[in-house]
């Protein structure tokens, strides 16, 4: 909200500067954003009046006009409406207008210019350069100052409000807050009431019928209507405070509403049919044409303002067209009414429509200032010649709201703020804030809160109170105490972190992506078919922003290629982070979100030096690293198995189990997915269900005793079919070499001259080990034992 | 005897002292002490001394041997630091050519930040625990005092995913999900990582966030201890100097709410362009766990009270960082990633 300073003094004087001002506001809750200087730069503007005119001798559109303010001036003019006897502002010499420029004596082809006379916009007024000069009300006197006259010197504060603080949406109520602050006194303005009833009771029936939705209706009628413009000061008021000026009637309701914080209507009385309003659920079927020109289907949990025949009025959104104030209008039905937040805001929000009117009612509006509302439209419709009020008003209130009454202890408050507030100080601030307060023995109050403080229905809101006004600076810093705690990770936290470090560690670049992605993301990658269906975003700020992840792969492919297009071609990435996976959609209760690890590797791992030239990452190079993540992460039992993803090339993939169950799949992108992305190389990536990769691990380790018996070692070469799986060979190794192998290693693999084609020799290191010292012929035995199994369950040879 | 002796022994050790390579005190050696060696021919003759003078000249013959042994000791330790000198001068490398490069990895800044915050709270005595970011309504909206139809709805634009299901818009959630696991046990400090979801989207928002919440429950804390804790956690993150700021604002679930800053990290409250001009950044809301969110929770308001914040982990990542595109955090340019 916009608040003009020279608006705000009219009700609490104003010391301090504007940058005070909203540091105190700020302080105290009252958030202001900045305070903006306005039409600072004017200068000497007065008001001058035309006493003769004659055209420019040697310019067909100039003329050049006499002006009377201090003294008379001669003025160059091309405004086209410029006539004698006009009252215009004149900018003398030396004068600045806004914008900046200052005016000097200025040669127009031969005739000397004392200055310019002025439209609307060059005084920072509402208006534009089209409508001409402004023309002044003849009531201000010639030479009068009207930099002054109008308050064009201003700031403006631009309030950024939390929903709480309803009461603050006027400018009396961000003056209440004022006040209370520099404990100064109030100078509300001062409205004449008028009587319950009279003549404009006989003139309207005004009827409730859906009293949970509208507290309160009061109306009044004004006759002899002329609506024309407002007044400049009027106009002025609503264009600093943002407000673009429409009409007089519209003006001054818009005026109120800023001044009190009560959203106005008017209505053109004499198009309403029935001489009635009954405020009203609309019915099935029903419409309403707003006041913008938009045709709206209304349903019955909408509530309308209704004459005999129809809908009127969208219920504190919008007025309707039908019955809209024009210049024809010459008598008006003004509404002051208040209606229930939630209602309005479910309403606004079905017709997306929010106007100024319903964001003051979404956050509750004080139901006890209708009244004073509607007669202060009355009084400055009047006071500026638009109208005059008939007696009486009509008021239809159900069921008033009372003043909320709380019980505040004062030990609650300051065992919460962790201060000591003295009884007197609390009180003092309640009342600053418009609180009836009476004591209830030594240690409590009862508390009587005004209307207008809608948020305020607990002890809690009045203890916040207390702490704003008391001030937040003021309460002390402490840590808390009590039983001590020891503090900590979650498991799967720990095991992250680990993860995180060692992949950090072998080199690799951690990653975050949005857990949200384009749908066709993932097909991209899976094909249609292939695709885990997601669970997805019902108001999504875009389509490819619409799909919650149900795998990692397919943005590690894209960020692969979004890295490789910005021409980083070296890539070793990994990404920690939750999947999420529906066991049906539509959810009905809430999905699974494991975490997954993914990893990509493009390029080289190992970076070039100058005696290194390091390959590209293969799939071995993404194996060993998850091989030794698992390692770290204390997990044994990994395997690996040839597998048939589209995505992948099929003969470079993998399953991962861990113990027999798949936990995740590896291997090189396939080169049709590589295209579809537009990247190049050799990506491999992998995805693995972290979850299931550290259920079982992580266990403390168990040290055994380091050997005391040397070890002794052999070296076996087999020759064995391309096609068999050297995890075979390895698991023969091991079963057949006896229980003192200790461990056996593949140290080379070699295919080529002389091993003959379609063979490859695989060559082990095998290491045995015992309690005692092992003599060759044990050794000797096993390495033929395993020779003997491998040839005739494998057909292998002994490489010699 | 005697001066024959003595003669060896001079000889020798010229010989010795003027020896360039060990072949040369090989031969030394060999032609001095070895079976044809002179000093040996010497000790063969004793036979031809007189018998009274054999001990005193037995004794000289035995120091000269001692003392030739010990002279060739010695050059022989010379000559050895000789040739390993020549071997190390031989091997002398280019120290200024770059050392062969070691894969070095990086973590991401978001989530240095995020464990950085983790392991101060830790320090504190707070448990880390994480909540569904999946969540219902009623864990994100209802339980945090927050109804349908409420003007606060504003404050977070959510994503929705069906019925009464929700992209989690704060962490704030985990409050109640902690409360209602723990209760009716004290006292509860919890912080609560993890990512958010809002419907923004511009160089300082993200519509997928990462925030951090803390929740203590026990039975007298007050707002002077919420004040306490984000100051320790401040000056632990930001550096001691570091001050805090809290301006009442609101929040549904907190009551007295509090907007917290913290001294500019940049100038250090002097007023720069990333404070503009105001010495202070914004960078958590904080508050009183309002009494209907500890009912919610399980617990009694009049019995416990408790202290809640939320503090955007992007934002501490670019404040300390100096980042100031939050996309940045999520393009994952290799040339970003690699300076972390």
């Amino acid at each position: 909200m916009k608040v003009p300073l020279n608006w705000l003094k009219e009700y609490v004087a104003i010391k301090d500067t504007p940058a005070e001002l909203a540091a105190k506001l700020t302080s105290r809750g009252v958030k202001v954003d900045y305070a903006a200087p306005l039409g600072q730069e004017l200068a000497r503007i007065k008001a001058g009046r035309i006493t003769a005119l004659e055209p420019h001798p040697g310019a067909d559109r100039l003329q050049v006009a006499t002006v009377e303010a201090d003294r008379l001036y001669t003025v160059v003019t091309g405004a086209p409406n410029v006539a004698v006897g006009q009252l215009v502002p004149l900018a003398v010499p030396g004068a600045v207008v806004a914008g900046g420029q200052t005016v000097e004596v200025t040669d127009f082809r031969g005739v000397r210019s004392e200055g310019m006379v002025l439209a609307a916009d060059e005084m920072g007024l509402p208006g534009t350069h089209e409508d001409g000069l402004l023309i002044l009300p003849d009531t201000i006197a010639p030479g009068t100052d009207l930099v002054e006259l109008f308050s064009l010197h201003d700031h403006v504060l631009e309030l950024d409000l939390t929903p709480n603080f309803s009461h603050c949406l006027s400018m009396v109520g961000v003056a209440r807050e004022l006040a209370a602050i520099n404990q100064a006194a109030m100078t509300p303005p001062v409205i004449p009431e008028a009587l319950s009833g009279g003549e404009t009771a006989r003139l309207i029936r005004i009827r409730i019928s859906a009293p949970d939705l509208c507290r309160r209706y009061t109306a009044r009628i004004v006759r002899e209507v002329k609506v024309g413009p407002s007044p400049i000061w009027l106009q002025r008021r609503l264009q600093s405070a943002g407000m673009r000026p429409i009409n007089n009637v519209v003006d001054v309701t818009n005026y109120v509403m800023l001044e009190l914080g009560q959203p106005l209507h008017a209505f053109d009385y004499d198009l309403l049919h029935g001489s009635e309003i009954i405020v009203r659920r609309a019915g099935e079927g029903e419409s309403i044409t707003t006041l913008d020109g938009v045709e709206r289907e209304l349903t019955a949990e909408m509530l309308v303002i209704a004459d005999r025949d129809r809908a009127v009025a969208l219920a504190g959104v919008m007025g309707g067209q039908e019955t809209e104030v024009t210049e024809a209008t010459r008598t008006l039905l003004l509404e002051s009414a208040n209606f229930v937040g939630w209602s309005v805001r479910r309403t606004g929000r079905a017709v997306g429509i929010r106007s100024e009117a319903s964001a003051r009612f979404e956050k509750e509006a004080d139901p006890e200032v209708t009244a004073k509302a509607v007669n202060r439209v009355v009084q400055l419709l009047e006071e500026i010649g638009a109208g005059r009020g008939v007696e009486g008003l009509v008021d239809v209130y159900p069921a008033p709201v009372a003043p909320r009454k709380i019980t505040l202890r004062f030990a609650r408050v300051n065992q919460l703020l962790g201060v000591q507030v003295s009884p007197a100080e609390a009180d003092s601030i309640l009342n600053r804030l418009g609180c009836r307060v009476s004591p209830d023995g030594q240690d409590r109050r009862q508390v009587e809160v005004p209307t207008w403080r809608t948020d305020i229905e607990g002890e809690i809101d009045l203890i916040e109170e207390i702490a704003r006004h008391y001030g937040y600076d003021r309460i002390p810093s402490t840590l808390p105490t009590g039983v001590l705690t020891a503090g900590g990770l979650p498991d799967r936290r720990r095991a992250s972190r680990l993860a995180k470090t060692t992949l950090a560690g072998l080199g690799l670049a951690e990653v975050v992506t949005y857990t949200y992605l384009d749908p066709e993301l993932p097909e991209m990658i899976y094909g249609s078919q292939g695709s885990i269906p997601p669970i997805v975003i019902a108001n999504p700020l875009s389509e490819e922003r619409s799909a919650m992840r149900t795998t990692l792969v397919p943005q590690m492919v894209s960020t692969l290629a979004y890295n490789w297009r910005q021409r980083n071609l070296d890539l070793a990435l990994f990404e920690l982070g939750p999947v999420y996976r529906a066991e049906e959609l539509p959810l009905t209760q809430l999905p699974e979100e494991p975490y997954h690890l993914s990893i990509g590797l493009l390029g080289r791992l190992d970076r070039e030096g100058w005696d290194v030239k390091p390959e590209p990452a293969d799939f071995y190079t993404l194996k060993g690293i998850i091989e030794a993540l698992a390692v770290s992460l204390g997990v044994g039992g990994l395997s690996f198995q040839p597998s048939d993803h589209a995505w992948l090339h099929p003969g470079r993939q993998a399953v991962i189990y861990l113990n027999g169950d798949e936990i995740g799949v590896m291997g090189e992108l396939h080169p049709d997915v590589v295209d579809r992305f537009e990247l190049g190389g050799r990506p491999q990536v992998a995805e693995l269900c972290f979850d299931r990769l550290t259920a079982g691990g992580g266990a403390t380790p168990v040290y055994r005793a380091i050997p005391r018996f040397p070890a002794a070692v052999r070296d076996l070469a087999l020759v064995v079919r391309t096609d068999i799986p050297a995890e075979v060979v390895l698991e023969l190794i091991r079963e057949t070499a006896g229980p003192t192998l200790a461990e056996v290693r593949l140290f080379d693999v070699y295919e080529g001259r002389p091993v003959t084609v379609g063979f490859r020799s695989l060559a082990y290191t095998l290491v045995y080990r015992a309690d005692r010292t092992l003599n060759d012929d044990e050794i000797d035995a096993s390495i033929e034992a395993v020779v003997d199994e491998a040839r005739s369950r494998l057909g292998a040879q002994l490489r010699v | 005897m005697r001066d024959k002796l003595e003669a060896i022994q001079r000889e020798a050790a010229q010989r010795i002292a003027v020896a360039r390579t060990g072949e040369e005190l090989k031969e030394l050696r060999t032609s001095l002490l070895g079976k044809k060696g002179e000093l040996t021919a010497i000790l063969r003759s004793m036979s031809q001394v007189d018998p009274q003078e054999r001990p005193a000249i037995g004794r000289l013959a035995n120091e000269a041997r001692d003392y030739i042994e010990s002279r060739l000791a010695e050059a022989e330790g010379r000559l050895a630091a000789v040739r390993r000198w020549q071997q190390l001068a031989a091997e002398t490398i280019d120290v200024t050519l770059p050392g062969r490069p070691q894969p070095v990895g990086h973590r991401h800044p978001l989530h240095r930040i995020w464990e950085e915050i983790e392991d101060i709270f830790i320090g504190l005595g707070f448990e880390v625990v994480e909540g569904p970011e999946i969540e219902t309504e009623w864990y994100n909206f209802e339980a945090l005092n927050t109804p349908k139809d409420h003007p606060a709805r504003d404050m977070q634009d959510s994503f929705y995913i069906s019925e009464g299901i929700v992209l989690r818009s704060q962490t704030s959630p985990v409050q109640i999900r902690t409360m209602q696991a723990r209760r009716p046990r004290l006292p509860i400090r919890i912080i609560a990582p993890g990512r958010v979801y809002r419907r923004d989207d511009d160089a300082t928002h993200s519509p997928m966030f990462h925030q951090v919440e803390c929740l203590v429950v026990d039975g007298g804390i007050s707002m002077a201890d919420l004040k306490g804790t984000l100051l320790t956690f401040a000056r632990e993150m930001f550096g001691p100097d570091t001050e805090i700021r809290l301006r009442p604002s609101y929040f549904p679930f907190t009551e007295p709410s509090a907007e917290v800053d913290v001294s500019c990290t940049v100038c250090r409250g002097r007023g720069c362009r990333m404070c503009k001009e105001t010495g202070w950044l914004e960078i958590l809301g904080a508050g009183m766990v309002h009494p209907k969110v500890l009912k919610n929770g399980g617990y009694d308001p009049e019995e416990v009270s408790g202290f809640a914040f939320g503090l955007g982990i992007d934002r501490v990542a670019m404040l300390k960082y100096g980042i100031d595109d939050i996309r940045l955090l999520y393009q994952n340019d290799w040339r970003f990633l690699a300076q972390f």
